[in-house]
């Protein structure tokens, strides 16, 4: 328990301005959503006249982003970006500080299992993870409701949290495994930020060149489309399970990992 | 001059796999270009054929998709970006090192005053800088090059190119300035990549939007790249405003460091 308390309180502060960011994109987002709503009239006519492969690249899809639920929905690929950065970066820093502050001898032997330190540090993250995703939650629903007659769409926005939420959890755990399994701070980030940037650049070159299209498994930011959850309601039951069940081994591996870990002092 | 060499040799790995992964998710696009160049044709085609209001509403007016350089500009984006985020690394960690790594008090105490300490290290990052942008502006030389069926603007390519070196200075300068205002900084990354993807997802948020007012958070949209093909130079007054945010993180630098109390072992 103290050792989650602490690692609240030494993350409080980076958490508050995460939150902050993330507000003010949606704040920023939907300020201009009006003007999009009073100008264009008939978009539906307009997309009518476009080939289906050109709407795909420009990442138009079907989706009206002259409806609130469409606009909203583009914002996903953004939440998903940020969420992974802090979450990864969490992770991996969680795990692997005491050595880094060389401070590992006063907490590693103390009268404790390994195992009873560092759940409580994944704890806190989950925890901060879900404050983040909570905030972004509440900030929706409440500039879309300024936007939509006072309707919040909490049911849509919930399951694209929830969605969001699974992502978060996925790249926590990938943070935490290269916190517990690399040698040190320096490089568990590093490795762990340069695979969320290959990732993120696989999703853009797949959705450039239909033929790669194989290749979509292999990144997260392309397990779930914003469009499918805000406008069909519709969360891919397959896509959840995979990213959950690859979270509870990159879990697991941390344990392991960490168990067996020969501690810097 | 020791301290410059020193730098210099220490970022030396560093500086190596940055380039050749700048110039991996170059060549990884531009590698896309032939198997989709045919498509991007058709498309334009089409945008040809719509009426004008069509074209202006979708910011396809003056689109070139045939040329490489328009394909040459979408993969540029995904360098920028990376090469933003080792730009900040580099400000942020290389005064900070100093007091991390508890080497501050052997570099601190000889007979040399901060502000040289500073010039030489901002001299170093700079160094590095225009090492990388070489590197990318002659790679992306040959695969344009090799790459083009015909003729292109070799001016619109250099301007495209060099603002891979205005957004790394801005950063680099961003990150000094973090570094030295910030009390004690632990880990490097999660502050470039937040700061970083923060102000891409401003960006892309304002490809949507248009907004002026939020184009000149992000220094992305300094060098928007749609808008300097259009214009064939940089926008007066963006380039002014990187011109001063730059001379001020700089000058501040100084000016916070030469009061910084700087913690020893």
């Amino acid at each position: 328990m103290n050792v989650f308390k602490k690692e609240m309180k030494a993350n409080i502060k980076s958490l508050i301005i995460w939150c902050c960011a993330q507000v003010f994109i949606i704040f920023a987002g939907m300020m201009k959503y009006q003007g999009f709503s009073d100008s264009q009239v008939d978009v539906n006519a307009l997309f009518a006249a476009f080939p289906e492969e050109i709407m795909v690249v420009f990442g138009i899809g079907s989706v009206d982003i002259t409806k609130v639920a469409g606009f909203y929905s583009v914002f996903f690929l953004y939440f998903m970006l940020l969420a992974a950065v802090h979450a990864t970066m969490f992770g991996a820093v969680v795990v692997s500080k005491e050595e880094r502050d060389h401070c590992a001898d006063f907490i590693y032997t103390k009268p404790v299992h390994r195992f009873q330190v560092i759940w409580p540090k994944l704890l806190a993250g989950i925890i901060n993870i879900l404050i983040f995703n909570v905030v972004t939650f509440g900030a929706s629903v409440f500039f879309i409701a300024q936007h939509n007659n006072g309707d919040g769409l909490i049911d849509k926005v919930s399951l694209t949290m929830l969605a969001l939420f699974i992502l978060q959890l996925f790249f926590l755990a990938l943070g935490a495994m290269f916190g517990a399994v690399l040698k040190n701070t320096k490089r568990a980030t590093a490795a762990a930020a340069g695979l969320v940037m290959g990732f993120f650049i696989l999703s853009v070159a797949v959705d450039l060149y239909s033929k790669l299209s194989f290749l979509k498994i292999f990144t997260p930011f392309k397990y779930f489309e914003g469009a499918s959850l805000m406008i069909n309601d519709q969360l891919s039951f397959s896509s959840a399970a995979i990213l959950l069940i690859v979270s509870l081994v990159f879990f697991g591996l941390t344990f392991v990992a960490f168990n067996r870990r020969d501690l810097n002092t | 001059m020791n301290i410059l060499k020193q730098e210099l040799r220490m970022g030396r790995k560093t500086l190596i796999i940055w380039c050749l992964s700048l110039v991996g998710v170059l060549s990884l696009f531009m590698l896309l270009y032939p198997s989709i160049a045919s498509q991007l044709e058709d498309f334009q085609k089409v945008f040809e054929s719509f009426p004008p209001e069509f074209q202006q509403a979708f910011g396809v007016a003056d689109l070139e998709l045939s040329s490489i350089l328009s394909f040459y500009q979408f993969a540029l984006m995904y360098v920028l970006l990376a090469g933003a985020i080792q730009a900040m690394n580099m400000g942020v960690s290389i005064i900070s090192a100093e007091v991390r790594e508890k080497t501050g008090d052997f570099l601190f105490v000889k007979p040399i005053s901060r502000n040289r300490i500073v010039s030489m290290k901002i001299l170093a990052v700079l160094i590095q800088i225009l090492i990388t942008n070489a590197v990318i502006f002659t790679a992306s030389l040959i695969m344009v090059t090799l790459l083009s069926t015909e003729s292109y603007d070799f001016e619109l390519f250099a301007l495209f190119t060099l603002s891979l070196l205005f957004i790394q200075i801005f950063f680099a300068s961003l990150g000094l300035f973090v570094s030295v205002f910030l009390r004690r900084i632990r880990t490097i990354l999660p502050i470039s990549m937040g700061v970083v993807f923060i102000f891409y997802i401003i960006h892309l948020l304002n490809e949507t939007l248009k907004d002026e007012k939020l184009g000149l958070i992000s220094p992305f949209d300094y060098f928007n790249l749609s808008e300097i093909s259009k214009n064939m130079n940089y926008d007066s007054l963006n380039l002014l405003l990187w011109f001063v945010l730059v001379g001020l993180f700089t000058f501040l630098t100084f000016k916070l460091f030469a009061r910084k109390d700087l913690p020893s072992i």
